[in-house]
């Protein structure tokens, strides 16, 4: 709920500079003869500002879904352990603390190499903790439940 | 090219991205359970896609009386 909150705000915010970059593209293309003159014009640049909101939230599923992730894991781990076939959930909480959770299905021979460098210290049962770092503002952790690898990281 | 190959290529990438973009929304959706705003977006684009194409097809056949085949119409 709190993600669908913060991208309807930020489609707001995205507005006027779409709006603004959908009339440059429309003249060009216009200019280059893609779209029609006159009035049957009118629907095209509602496509193409329609198009460049799709174009901005793909950006963004790419950087949630994809690139942050990798980054972190490869940050937090030393190497990207779990890849986009094998994320099975995501979860974005919080609006100005805001904290994101992956969580991947590794293959058990991955998993179980991972299980050897569990962190000393942690007791939860049936967890394996590979990583736990915070500060007075950010907090993040990886750990493993069975063949599963939970990624969080976010602001406190 | 044809100004009219010109705008079909035109609406077929708005047509692809729409496709993308939802593919992208249902996957977001299947992990997430949240409703990405790429669902809305990109079914509208889709559907705008398809109307303008609709649009400027009905406007470019003649159905007056100088369209083909009237004069045996009447």
């Amino acid at each position: 709920m709190e993600y669908d909150a913060a991208m309807f705000f930020a489609s707001i915010v995205l507005l006027l500079p779409v709006l603004a970059v959908a009339g440059l593209v429309f003249l060009l293309l216009r200019w280059l003869r893609f779209v029609p003159r006159g009035r049957a014009g009118i629907p095209a640049y509602g496509l193409i500002a329609l198009g460049g909101y799709a174009l901005v939230f793909l950006a963004s599923a790419y950087q949630m879904l994809v690139s942050d992730p990798a980054m972190l894991q490869k940050k937090y781990l030393g190497q990207t352990y779990g890849t986009p076939l094998t994320l099975r959930s995501y979860e974005h909480s919080g609006f100005q603390d805001p904290n994101d959770e992956w969580i991947y299905r590794l293959a058990p021979d991955v998993a179980a190499g991972l299980r050897r460098r569990c962190l000393p210290g942690f007791h939860d049962p049936g967890q394996c903790h590979l990583f736990y770092g915070e500060d007075e503002r950010w907090i993040a952790s990886a750990w493993l439940e069975g063949d599963m690898l939970h990624l969080q990281d976010g602001l406190h | 090219m044809t100004d009219a190959k010109r705008q079909t290529l035109f609406l077929a990438g708005a047509a692809g991205l729409g496709v993308l973009a939802l593919l992208a929304g249902a996957w977001f959706f299947w992990l997430s359970g949240s409703v990405h705003l790429l669902f809305t977006g990109s079914a509208l684009l889709l559907v705008a896609a398809g109307t303008f194409h609709w649009w400027k097809r009905r406007a470019a056949v003649p159905t007056g009386p100088e369209a083909p085949g009237s004069a045996d119409r009447l």
